[in-house]
């Protein structure tokens, strides 16, 4: 077998054993790896009558994607729950980093974890030599120290070490696993992890990657590198990393302050890449294999926010400055490291503090309701505190936000005897997973879909980013989509961002396209989910080169389709349906108050039209449960009859109620 | 003679040097294998690529005891022959760099080839951390790298006031 590593580590923690077990061809065919891998290994091992993340009978399944370790711009692993403490229901987070590449090369597609151990243990992999160790002397440890004491402990640097840190270990439900400063942001499968008495994975390959077409690689590492490094987009995120967006969404009116209420904040720039590059920066890094080094590494040398790491994304500039009302990039950086060591997701803890301030403003909460921590705009060491109590579970205030922010929400209805939504709008939010620091009235209709069909909840990175992509009149501009796709796009009228009609052509596409990029282990942000030129062609032909088989793009988005109707039809199976596909409600009831883009809104008639389209685009009922016949032609008549079984499923023809 | 000069700030711990040099000379992805080596420090942004520098006087060459390790006299660089070489290590402990790998499969010694005067790692190492260029340009270089964190400095002082 080439390509994929030929075995998946099944380890039973309560039993204290860890088996290999082969890896089916057809099922990696058919899967591809990561993500892939891991919607359909938990789809058929999880009982969906377990409501609690927390139980032992909760399964982590943690995949690279097929082509990491085999191809330049491949570093992504999957790392999925069944139950998230986030969401409730199935999630997953991805981290590019160099983990993935060394799992590869040590011979392993996946590693699932089921049961709990006794006590702390850490997983450790070393070519053929795979064993559960005790960590109980990494207790407590920040992501930072675990990573190196296990990397000292195995005498080796070049290990590579995913580790959970104390709001992992706390069950804290934003919790992440890690691997140093490359996070697997969202669902917090961290605090399952935490659950199961896992600290950590270290992991050393030696044995690398046969390749099956080594001179066919060699070509596509050439054309593709050249295509990648020549990308419009290229530039600008090879030298100020993503935090470039807060600089050019601020500039086009996009940038959401104040918790999505405006435009604005006095003294944006000092918060700009250019700033963050120029005082802190000290250099550029990359995951394994990219070319494209998105990450600063940043140093702020002294002060009462003297720290370093890497990093420092657009969501923690943006997350912790303008949607948090400030502006302080030192404490910034400061919070980013300090949240990469605790092992807290940076989207969800930045959403939870800022609707805080959000209610703080509005007279909802005070003093009495946060153990006398203050939640004004643009203060930072309150927010340090409250992320320590967060997670630490510190107190009445840290234990009830640790739960979850919507377990807070309840307490303080209950409290205030008001009704838990008062406060629970305010909430920029879907499925319970908050949002990036996008906005879903401004960057094009087709992401706002995105955002709301998305199968982990609200999110960017599961289809459509913003519809800018597509403005543009001749399909060669669009980059990394094949070429009659684009100009489908483009003959549907598709170029205009706030167009509704048609946009469940755009939204289907992308989100099968995100499941391939997903479970090959591509980063989303060389391929046309960022306007960039290493699309399904590309990938298509990296994993023939590497297989030996001879995937079309047209193979591979049918991969896509597959894993989003397993993801789509687990959801089902724990209750999601047509009301949990919504953009947040303050989208389509709030304008947008200023600034270029004032008056923008989101129009519910009009989305509850296209969401009716997009279901009979992918073969699903009204409720937007796949149909019978959908499942069959995907080969996934397992889950067709699953479903059926639990009278789930629906066999009448598309489109009927 | 061209060396591959090795510039360690510009360097983001990518291994693209690894991955292409394993799949050019050994036709799989290896870093094992590779005969080139990042060393990173992940925890304080630092990394530093490890190359053979094709030395004006090989310690390597002058250790070996079979005389396997001989100059291409095309390239400059220094290559290993495979028959004469019975795996003694010698010339790894000799350079003072390490340069020289050993092998995870079969212990062979293995070192950069200079790819026949096309290096696979330079070409793709995007950040020009890596550049094949003249031995005695590298030196120049080095200077300039080095003089430009002055050049800032002396545009303040030499700028006139106001």
């Amino acid at each position: 077998m080439y390509g994929w590593g030929g075995y998946i580590l099944k380890a039973y923690l309560t039993d204290a054993k860890v088996i290999k077990d082969p890896l089916s061809l057809e099922f990696a065919r058919a899967f591809l790896g990561g993500r892939g891998f891991n919607s359909k290994i938990i789809y058929d091992g999880f009982d969906p009558s377990v409501t609690d993340p927390f139980s032992p009978k909760n399964i982590v399944a943690i995949s690279p994607g097929s082509l990491c370790g085999n191809t330049l711009s491949a570093s992504r692993i999957c790392v999925s729950v069944a139950r998230s403490p986030v969401t409730r229901v199935f999630g997953d987070g991805n981290l590019g980093s160099y983990f993935g590449g060394e799992l590869k090369w040590a011979g392993y597609d996946s590693i699932v974890f089921y049961g709990k151990a006794k006590d702390l243990v850490y997983l450790r992999i070393e070519d053929d030599r795979v064993e559960l160790r005790d960590a109980r002397h990494l207790k407590g440890k920040m992501v930072s120290e675990t990573d190196a004491i296990l990397k000292e402990e195995l005498g080796d640097p070049d290990a590579r070490v995913i580790a959970i840190g104390p709001a992992g270990e706390n069950q804290v439900a934003s919790a992440i696993p890690l691997e140093l400063h490359r996070a697997a942001g969202a669902c917090g499968t961290g605090g399952v992890l935490g659950s199961k008495n896992v600290k950590a994975i270290v992991v050393r390959g030696t044995r690398g990657s046969k390749i099956a077409r080594p001179n066919d690689l060699k070509e596509a590492f050439k054309k593709v590198h050249k295509k990648l490094l020549s990308g419009p987009h290229y530039p600008m995120f090879s030298t100020y990393g993503s935090a470039s967006l807060l600089d050019l969404f601020n500039e086009s009116g996009m940038l959401p302050t104040y918790n999505w209420q405006d435009r604005e904040v006095e003294g944006v720039e000092k918060v700009y890449s250019t700033e963050l590059k120029e005082k802190y920066g000290l250099k550029m890094v990359a995951c394994l294999g990219c070319a494209v080094h998105c990450e600063h590494y940043y140093v702020v040398k002294e002060g009462p926010y003297a720290t370093k790491g890497a990093g420092a994304e657009y969501e923690v500039t943006c997350g912790f400055g303008p949607r948090a009302g400030g502006v302080k990039l030192d404490a910034i950086l400061y919070i980013n490291t300090l949240l990469n060591d605790l092992g807290l997701d940076v989207v969800q803890v930045s959403n939870w503090i800022n609707t805080m301030r959000h209610w703080w403003q509005d007279g909802l909460i005070d003093e009495s309701d946060t153990d006398g921590l203050v939640f004004e705009w643009g203060d930072y060491d309150s927010t340090i505190e409250a992320i320590r109590r967060l997670a630490y579970r510190k107190g009445k205030f840290g234990n009830s936000l640790a739960g979850n922010i919507f377990t807070f929400a309840r307490s303080i209805a209950d409290k205030k005897k008001i009704p838990v939504e008062k406060l629970t709008r305010y909430l920029i939010q879907i499925k319970g997973m908050t949002q990036s620091s996008g906005d879903n009235r401004l960057m094009g209709i087709g992401a706002a879909l995105s955002h709301g069909t998305s199968t982990r909840g609200s999110d960017h990175l599961r289809g459509v980013n913003t519809d800018i992509w597509l403005q543009q009149e001749k399909a060669e501009d669009i980059w990394g989509i094949p070429r009659e796709v684009a100009q489908r796009f483009l003959d549907l009228g598709l170029s205009d961002m706030n167009r509704y009609e048609g946009k469940e052509e755009y939204v289907a596409f992308m989100e099968d396209y995100c499941a391939v990029t997903d479970s090959l282990g591509i980063c989303k942000r060389h391929t046309a989910w960022e306007g960039m030129g290493l699309g399904l062609e590309e990938m298509a032909e990296y994993l023939n080169a590497v297989t030996g088989m001879n995937y079309t793009w047209k193979d591979l988005r049918k991969c896509g389709t597959r894993i989003y109707n397993v993801e789509r039809a687990m959801q089902a199976r724990y209750g999601l349906r047509r009301k949990d596909d919504f953009p947040p409600v303050r989208f389509f009831e709030e304008p947008v108050p200023s600034g270029p883009l004032k008056g923008a809104i989101l129009d519910r008639k009009k989305f509850d039209k296209l969401l009716s389209a997009y279901y009979r685009h992918r073969g699903w009922n009204e409720e937007g449960i796949p149909l019978e016949e959908t499942l069959k032609d995907l080969g996934l008549e397992d889950i067709s009859r699953d479903l059926k079984k639990r009278k789930i499923i629906q066999t009448k023809k598309a489109g009927t109620r | 003679m061209k060396i591959i000069y090795v510039d360690p700030q510009k360097c983001t711990g990518c291994k693209v040097c690894e991955i292409v040099c394993s799949l050019f000379h050994e036709n799989e992805i290896n870093p094992t294998k590779s005969r080139i080596y990042v060393t990173s420090w992940e925890h304080d942004g630092i990394d530093i690529p490890i190359v053979c520098q094709q030395c004006e006087d090989p310690p390597c060459e002058e250790v070996c005891p079979t005389h396997a390790i001989f100059r291409d006299v095309q390239t400059g660089a220094m290559l290993i022959n495979e028959a004469a070489c019975i795996g003694c290590r010698m010339c790894i402990n000799a350079c003072p760099f390490g340069a020289p790998t050993v092998r995870s499969d079969t212990g062979e010694v293995i070192k950069c080839d200079l790819c026949e005067g096309e290096p696979k790692c330079v070409e793709f190492c995007e950040p020009k951390a890596l550049q094949y260029i003249p031995a005695s340009k590298a030196a120049i270089l080095k200077k300039r790298t080095a003089a430009e964190k002055y050049e800032e400095l002396m545009k303040k002082v030499l700028a006139p006031a106001g």
